[in-house]
């Protein structure tokens, strides 16, 4: 999948392009995984181009989630499209997960 | 020659295969491009739509044999209102009894990950219902997709 990064500060910005569901969920996870390891532990995934995720694309969200709470990173999303915000809500992500409105919303909490 | 109305119906038969879904998703889109349905009420259906098909791929059929799910779309146009029969012929099942709720409030760490997709049907559908017949699992999700 698409997964083109920039910095801004400490925080890598990434920004996902398409549909995240059961056929590609595992290699967005292993991309944003990658960026973990290699030592990213403040990552914000900028949503704005996915325009479509399923539960196998929060299930990857949430072990992204997950990992970088272990190494006590951060990890934020913003700027989702209205029909996946709405899959966050009903999933009650937006309780576990900081999502903001706009990118720089989210990088102004971050830093 | 003029085009008449879109059909009401369509019918498709997917092989029980997670492949079949890219067939599912186009198949869809063209259908709700030919009746205009909005875009959060089309996003949801494919959403619930592919969640149940994937469901029933992955986990109905106790055997490695190929089988077919049909899937049937209806528009019903003075209602505005879509209705999708899911059928297959793999064990009898009831997603909508037999998955438990996911615990929406557990903490991150302890978050499971299962039962979102019936979780949607629940939350993004107007009706769900699940009927066992003539060998059959029938599940059948609607939703008015407004005006």
């Amino acid at each position: 999948m698409e997964l083109s990064g920039e910095r801004d500060g400490d925080v890598l910005v990434l920004t996902p392009e398409g549909r995240i569901d059961g056929s590609n969920s595992a290699d967005f996870q292993s991309a944003v995984m990658e960026r973990i390891d290699e030592g990213s532990e403040s990552i914000l995934l900028d949503f704005a181009g996915i325009s479509y995720i399923s539960s196998a694309g929060l299930r990857a969200v949430l072990i992204l989630a997950k990992k970088l709470n272990q190494v006590s990173g951060r990890f934020a999303l913003c700027s989702m499209q209205k029909s996946v915000q709405s899959v966050f809500e009903v999933s009650g992500f937006v309780k576990i997960i900081d999502v903001h409105p706009g990118r720089e919303d989210a990088l102004a909490a971050m830093r | 020659m003029t085009e008449g109305p879109a059909e009401p119906t369509l019918r498709l038969v997917l092989k029980n295969d997670s492949f079949e879904l890219g067939r599912l998703r186009t198949a869809f889109d063209d259908f709700a491009d030919r009746h205009r349905i909005p875009d959060q009420a089309r996003f949801h259906l494919q959403l619930c739509l592919e969640e149940m098909v994937l469901n029933v791929i992955t986990y109905g059929f106790d055997d490695d044999a190929e089988h077919e799910i049909h899937v049937d779309f209806e528009v019903r146009i003075d209602s505005r209102t879509v209705i999708v029969n899911i059928l297959d012929d793999g064990r009898r099942f009831d997603p909508l009894t037999e998955v438990p709720q996911p615990e929406l409030d557990a903490e991150l760490e302890g978050r499971p990950v299962g039962g979102l997709g019936v979780h949607f049907v629940r939350q993004f559908m107007d009706e769900a219902s699940y009927r066992h017949e003539r060998g059959k699992n029938r599940l059948t999700l609607t939703k008015n997709v407004g005006p």
